[in-house]
C-alpha cells in the first residue's frame, strides 16, 4: 500500500458547526480516498501503523474547512 | 392447482455413517466468497511493480501482497478465462521483469481473509476445535513446492503445509487437511478470524521455522517449506488458482458452485462499485445527486447528496468519489461541464455515506454526477 499523502478533514454541518478531524483525505496507490476514522477499516490501520513508524504524517485540516 | 396424486418414488442403498462425516451437508459448505474467481468488480488486470503498486485486491476478495520485493519485479494479476473443466475464471499471476534474486526480507503471496464471527462454528479454542480442508485448482510454468498456511489473527497463531506442482501448465486438483486449534482464539466480531496464505516467493526469513501444527506466530513460520521462487525469478512465468474451497471437516467434497448473483451478494460487504466492473472513466455507474444549502438557488454550498450501499458493509468503508473521466476525489458539475476536485465524503458509515463534501464547492439546486468505490476489506 503505497500511501503518498494524507491530511485531516474538517467539516460544516448544516447547523454551522465544525467538525474537526472527521476523515482523512489520503492518496494510496495514487488515488485520492476518504478514509474514516476506524481501526476496523485497513486503511485507517495502515496509515496509523505508518504513522507510529515515523514513515508517515497527516497533514493538519486546512483552517477554513 | 389441486394435488391428486403424489408418486414417491423409493430410495435403494445405505448410507453410511463415514459418507456423512463431511461437516455441513447442505449449501454454504465453502467458507471461500468468490472462490470460483467470478466476480472482478475492480476489473480484470492490474499491474504490479517493485517501485509502484505491490499490493492489494484485483479478483473479490483476493489480496496479492510483494513484501520488500523492491529490486527488479513487476508482473500482471488478472482474471483469465483459463480454467479447469466445470469453471470459467482463475486468477493468475504473470512475471514480466523478474526479481534476479530473493532477499531475505522478501515474500510474494496470495491472501484472502475471512470475518471472525462466520468462523465461531470451528470452536477454536475448545477441545471440540474443528478440522478444516482446503482443496483448490492450482497451475503453474513453474513446478515445485509452494507453502500454504492459516494464519489466525486474534490468537497470533499459525499452522502450514505445501503442495508440489509436478507437472508445469497443468491444472491440479490439491486438497491439504488441517487440524482444529485447542489453544486458538477467534473472537465473536467482524474482524479478522483467518488468513489463508499461498505463498509464490519466500526469502529466508519467513521459512525456517515449523508450522506443521499450531503454535505461536514467529515469522520463520510464515512460508516454511515453501522451496520454488520460480515463479518471480523466472520471465514470463505464471501461476494461476480456482475452485477454492475451505470447509469444515476432513473431507473435500466437491466445489459449491454458487451463482454470479450470489457471490456478488457476498463480495459487497467487502467491496462496491457503482460503475460497470473495472470502469471508472465512463459516466455509467455514475449517479446524479443535487447539491443543498441555502434555499437560494445557485449559492455556494458544502455538500452533495451521500449514497446508501446496497448491502450492509463489515465496516465503515475507504469511500471513494470518482468523476466520470476517471478522476478520484472529485465530481462533474451537469449545469456547466465543470470538474470539482478535492471532494471528500461526510459521514461514512458500514451502511451509506451522509454527503460528497467541499467547503463552497457546490451551488444549491445544482446537479452533480459521481460515481463511488466502499471498500471494508480485511
Amino acid at each position: 500500500m503505497n500511501i503518498t499523502s494524507a491530511q485531516y478533514c474538517n467539516f460544516i454541518a448544516p447547523n454551522g458547526a465544525v467538525i474537526q478531524n472527521a476523515i482523512i483525505q489520503v492518496t494510496i496507490d495514487g488515488i485520492t480516498m476518504s478514509v474514516p476514522l476506524d481501526p476496523a477499516n485497513r486503511h485507517y490501520a495502515e496509515i496509523m501503523r505508518q504513522v507510529e513508524a515515523g514513515e508517515l504524517t497527516i497533514e493538519p485540516a486546512d483552517e477554513n474547512v | 392447482m389441486a394435488l391428486t396424486k403424489l408418486n414417491v418414488r423409493s430410495i435403494s442403498g445405505d448410507i453410511t455413517a463415514d459418507q456423512l462425516d463431511v461437516g455441513q451437508l447442505g449449501g454454504r459448505r465453502n467458507l471461500i466468497i468468490n472462490g470460483a474467481m467470478q466476480v472482478a468488480q475492480r476489473g480484470t488486470s492490474k499491474s504490479f511493480a517493485h517501485d509502484a503498486i505491490n499490493s492489494g485486491y484485483l479478483i473479490d476478495r483476493f489480496d496479492l501482497e510483494l513484501q520488500a520485493v523492491n529490486d527488479e519485479l513487476d508482473g500482471t494479476y488478472s482474471q483469465v478465462s483459463d480454467a479447469p473443466d466445470g469453471f470459467s475464471s482463475s486468477l493468475k499471476w504473470t512475471t514480466g521483469t523478474p526479481e534476479t534474486t530473493i532477499d531475505a526480507d522478501e515474500n510474494m503471496r496470495l491472501e484472502y481473509h475471512i470475518e471472525a464471527q462466520d468462523l465461531q462454528h470451528l470452536k477454536y479454542g475448545t477441545s471440540s476445535a474443528q478440522s478444516l480442508t482446503l482443496s483448490f485448482w492450482v497451475k503453474s510454468s513453474i513446478t515445485g513446492t509452494y507453502a500454504i498456511s492459516l494464519y489466525q489473527a486474534d490468537g497470533v497463531r499459525m499452522i502450514g503445509s505445501t503442495y508440489t506442482i509436478s507437472t508445469a501448465d497443468t491444472w491440479q486438483y490439491v486438497t491439504l487437511t488441517f487440524a482444529g486449534d485447542i489453544s486458538g482464539t477467534m473472537n465473536n466480531d467482524t474482524g479478522e478470524g483467518l488468513r489463508i496464505i499461498w505463498t509464490l516467493a519466500s526469502g529466508s526469513n519467513f521459512n525456517v521455522t515449523d508450522n506443521t501444527s499450531w503454535g505461536a506466530f514467529v515469522l520463520g513460520m510464515f512460508s516454511y517449506g515453501h522451496a520454488q521462487n520460480g515463479v518471480i525469478t523466472t520471465a514470463s512465468a505464471t501461476w494461476q488458482i480456482t475452485g477454492i474451497q475451505l470447509e469444515v471437516g476432513s473431507v473435500a467434497t466437491p466445489f459449491e458452485h454458487r451463482s454470479y448473483g450470489e457471490e456478488l451478494a457476498l463480495c459487497q460487504r467487502y467491496y462496491y462499485n457503482s460503475h460497470l466492473d473495472g470502469d471508472f472513466s465512463d459516466y455509467n455507474g455514475q449517479i446524479m445527486v443535487f447539491a443543498a444549502g441555502t434555499s437560494t438557488f445557485g449559492a455556494t454550498c458544502t455538500v452533495a447528496t451521500g449514497r446508501e450501499y446496497p448491502t450492509t458493509m463489515r465496516a465503515t468503508p475507504t469511500v471513494t468519489l470518482y468523476h466520470q473521466d476517471g478522476t478520484s476525489g472529485a465530481v462533474y458539475v451537469i449545469h456547466t461541464g465543470a470538474k470539482i476536485t478535492g471532494v471528500t465524503v461526510f459521514g461514512p458509515t458500514s451502511k451509506g455515506f451522509l454527503y460528497a463534501y467541499k467547503a463552497n464547492g457546490f451551488n444549491t439546486g445544482f446537479a452533480y454526477y459521481y460515481g463511488y468505490t466502499a471498500e471494508a476489506e480485511l
